[in-house]
């Protein structure tokens, strides 16, 4: 049994290959797309609309929510980044209870691809809105003293993410194969439910600490710490 | 092996791919959407103000269009009210002198049929107080009263109680009535008599007329005459009796006309 999809090799020529990372990731974004095009292709902004563009209005308009609530600024520039991201995850998250697919986040090729994502979008937002000197600004707060520990906090913080998206979504398909294998009967049902809901939750948890460091490199310094620690707390005890 | 450099890479990738393709199909067009939603809504309700606001300011402008003809109604009905009082009062006003007017007529009208049946009333009562009169001195007179009224007669002429200037002028012609045979002694007498008062020329002519009831009479030929008979007596009465009725009939009118006031 694989751990990870990345080793299930489909086609390598030299140092490019096709795993099932890459195929699967391919069918979400195929899925996600096209889906989003034959809705929006006829799209109207009257106020009768179909079912298909009601659920993405509603989908759009929650993260909009969720983004201003916790960034306190106009969510637009933030939503292709931030929404993107919660539907990659949620998509492949969700998909894993389909027999025979292997969620892209349950990589830690994908996941740590992602964290990467979002530690360089921290300071692509936070130069774009505070200039470069403001952004960096922040590293030597309170003191100079802490700038090594702000470096390594920005670095560790990057890796849980990575990781935790990962540890869950691999240990959901793996406890759901042990099982299978152990008690074949009703338990792994129960498993697979409780992994679309850590599904769901990891990818709001995903989306919006991404929000929260974003936000928290795009606002004044005040405020930074307990939020993100706020945060940290909040998503570790979903953790547990 | 739990990571992949490559595939770390391929994912980046796809992910910056998905984002944008996302962007492309999903946020643009929804967002677009969204906002174009609202700002209809937004007109709409605008407009929905705007309508508010113009039927608020149409309702004020009936309103006081309203009350402006309320007040005008009201001024007319008033106006009206007092010109049908005035037009009443100058009825009535004229009504009453209308009916004053006719009351009036009446009135004179009354009084006059009133004071024609006086008149009528007094002629004949004169007539009967006369012709009673008349009858009764009829009755008595005989020769003797006809003597008696000769006496009277001559005494009167000797005393100069008979005015005979009137018959100075005319003294060749005079003649004596008189309501009977007037004895040939007393003719005697009184020719001697008018002779010495008119004078010696008198030529006298004695007839008799029973009109006179009872008395003489002198006439000249120019018309004058000398009377003393009853009838100028019962003439005075009449006269008399006139007199009174006339101020009766007009105590009784000034006694109505207080009564009315």
């Amino acid at each position: 049994m694989d751990i990870s999809p990345d080793a299930w090799v489909l086609w390598q020529s030299g140092p490019l290959k096709l795993n099932a990372t890459i195929l699967f990731t391919w069918l979400i974004m195929a899925i996600l797309v096209i889906g989003s095009w034959l809705v929006t292709r006829k799209i109207s902004g009257a106020l009768t609309m179909s079912k298909g563009q009601n659920m993405l209005e509603v989908i759009v308009g929650g993260v909009l929510d969720q983004i201003r609530e916790v960034s306190q600024q106009d969510p637009r520039p933030y939503l292709p980044f931030i929404g993107s991201l919660f539907l990659f995850i949620i998509t492949s998250n969700v998909l894993a209870i389909v027999p025979g697919f292997q969620p892209p986040t349950g990589s830690l090729s994908t996941t740590a691809a992602l964290a990467l994502c979002v530690f360089l979008a921290v300071p692509v937002f936070g130069i774009r809105m505070q200039g470069l000197r403001g952004y960096f600004k922040q590293y030597v707060q309170p003191t100079p003293i802490m700038l090594p520990f702000n470096i390594i906090g920005e670095l560790s913080r990057t890796l849980a993410l990575a990781v935790r998206l990962f540890g869950n979504i691999m240990s959901g398909t793996l406890i759901a194969a042990i099982l299978l294998a152990i008690a074949p009967l009703f338990f792994p049902i129960l498993l697979q439910a409780l992994g679309l809901l850590t599904g769901v939750i990891q990818a709001y948890i995903f989306s919006i600490l991404a929000m929260v460091y974003i936000a928290s490199a795009t606002r004044a310094h005040s405020g930074r710490e307990e939020q993100s620690s706020k945060h940290e707390g909040h998503q570790a005890g979903k953790d547990a | 092996m739990l990571f992949d450099w490559f595939t770390v890479f391929a994912q980046i990738i796809n992910f910056l791919i998905l984002m944008f393709l996302l962007r492309r199909f999903l946020y643009r067009p929804i967002i677009n959407a969204m906002q174009d939603r609202e700002r209809l809504v937004r007109e709409r309700l605008e407009a929905a103000e705007q309508k508010r606001l113009e039927a608020e300011e149409e309702r004020q402008r009936y309103q006081a269009q309203n009350q402006e003809l309320r007040e005008h109604f009201e001024q007319k009905q008033g106006q009206a009210e007092e010109e049908v009082q005035a037009w009443r009062r100058q009825a009535l006003q004229t009504a009453r002198q209308e009916v004053d007017a006719i009351l009036q007529e009446w009135r004179k009208s009354v009084q006059q049929e009133k004071a024609s049946f006086n008149t009528e009333l007094r002629r004949f009562a004169i007539q009967q107080t006369y012709a009673v009169a008349g009858q009764a001195i009829r009755d008595l007179a005989d020769a003797s009263l006809e003597e008696r009224i000769v006496d009277v007669f001559l005494s009167q002429l000797n005393k100069g109680e008979i005015d005979l200037s009137k018959l100075k002028n005319s003294i060749d012609g005079i003649t004596l009535r008189s309501a009977f045979e007037f004895p040939l002694k007393l003719q005697e007498q009184v020719r001697k008599e008018l002779q010495a008062q008119l004078g010696k020329d008198l030529s006298l002519r004695f007839e008799t007329d029973p009109d006179l009831t009872a008395g003489i009479e002198l006439a000249a030929r120019d018309g004058h005459q000398v009377a003393w008979n009853l009838r100028r007596y019962l003439e005075a009465l009449e006269d008399e009796l006139d007199s009174q009725f006339q101020q009766a009939a007009h105590g009784s009118k000034t006694a109505s006309d207080s009564a009315q006031a």
